[in-house]
């Protein structure tokens, strides 16, 4: 009996010592993305869909919040302009995205994040305009510029491949805030291909 | 923290199902205009006579509305439903095989549509149209809007009018 509560005791020990290291193996460890601070991307959703050229550039302060901006440009070459005959009512030419972001999973490698953005955006918006030739009333549709900033959140999810690559995607929405002919919300979508440094 | 994660979460979500659901970002280049009693109806023995006439400068309150400078279009039209008593006291939709185009053309189907052309001079849409018809109890219902046709790259042109005559824009006659 004695021989068994040494044996009973001793692998308690052995179990109690093997998780102590485990625990502090873990703590210990730190993933070598966590210690690669910076990391650019492209979007390649609003890049392939939409015509525009998406670049974000993100700063890591600490294991749970970022700070980066995005900027996306409308390639005006990579489509027809139909905007004039088309039906939808504004085009977004450019957008400057400053966001801060917070890591809701503990993982690394894998994890969510919630994104607070500011969306500095321009572009042109349509209206009709009534003219007169001398002789009579017509109406014709014009085109304006406009521009306008927008405030919104988004959630977005990270996956790293060899510990520097990275898939990105993001959903989320802005309001404009200031500018009644802009468009009233913006959209902030992307699936963006990237690398730590 | 994490219940206010979760807040921020579920409201970030709703926002983006709502901005799913706008639809302020949609533009129709459209402009509706008045001008009142532009269709007329006749009947004479077992005739009935259609007549959409629309003068490109339309007449407005301060100046005349000009229609083709705005739609670009070189027609427009206005449908109409013509309908039969039958032995059982109710109206059926009738399509009529014997129309005469004065002016225009017509597409016929379930309903009628008169389609007004710009004449020569660029001065007037012009519509007209004889029916012929066997014996029996009509009803004509006119849908009294004229519009631009094929409006592309231009505005869409919708002229709201009456039916000269028929307040209520439709006439219930016999052909003997």
């Amino acid at each position: 009996m004695k021989k068994i509560s040494y044996l009973l005791g001793l692998f308690l020990s052995v179990s109690a010592f093997a998780q102590t290291n485990n625990n502090t193996a873990t703590d210990t460890i730190v993933s070598p993305i966590l210690a690669k601070k910076n990391e650019v991307k492209v979007d390649v959703l609003n890049g392939i869909a939409n015509g525009k050229l998406g670049i974000s550039y993100e700063r890591f302060i600490n294991k749970d919040f970022s700070v980066g901006i995005t900027g996306m440009m409308f390639n005006k070459n990579s489509k027809t302009d139909d905007f004039l005959t088309d039906d939808t009512r504004t085009l977004i030419d450019y957008q400057v995205i400053p966001y801060v972001r917070y890591a809701m999973s503990k993982s690394a490698t894998n994890l969510y994040y919630l994104e607070g953005f500011v969306n500095f955006n321009g572009g042109e918006f349509k209206e009709l305009t009534t003219l007169n030739n001398g002789v009579a009333d017509y109406v014709v549709v014009t085109r304006n510029d406009y521009s306008d900033i927008a405030l919104g959140g988004s959630v977005g999810y990270k996956l790293y491949f060899k510990e520097s690559f990275v898939v990105d995607l993001n959903v989320g929405i802005g309001k404009n805030l200031f500018n009644e002919d802009s468009p009233s919300t913006v959209a902030r979508l992307g699936i963006n291909l990237g690398y730590r440094f | 923290m994490k219940k206010y994660i979760q807040y921020i979460s579920v409201a970030i979500i709703a926002l983006i199902f709502t901005g799913c659901t706008e639809s302020d970002d949609e533009f129709f280049a459209s402009k509706i205009v008045t001008s009142n009693e532009l269709i007329e109806v006749n009947v004479t023995s077992n005739e009935l006579n259609v007549s959409c006439y629309v003068p490109r400068l339309l007449p407005q309150d301060t100046n005349p509305f000009d229609i083709y400078l705005t739609s670009n279009s070189r027609k427009m039209f206005f449908n109409y439903t013509l309908e039969k008593k039958n032995t059982n006291g109710a109206w059926e939709y009738i399509t009529p095989t014997s129309v005469t185009t004065v002016e225009g053309e017509n597409e016929i189907g379930d309903y009628i549509s008169g389609i007004a052309v710009l004449d020569a001079l660029d001065t007037t849409y012009e519509y007209e149209s004889d029916i012929t018809l066997a014996a029996g109890q009509y009803r004509i219902l006119i849908d009294p809007e004229i519009v631009s046709l094929n409006s592309q790259n231009a505005v869409m042109v919708t002229v709201k009018t009456s039916t000269f005559g028929i307040p209520s824009n439709a006439l219930e006659f016999t052909v003997n």
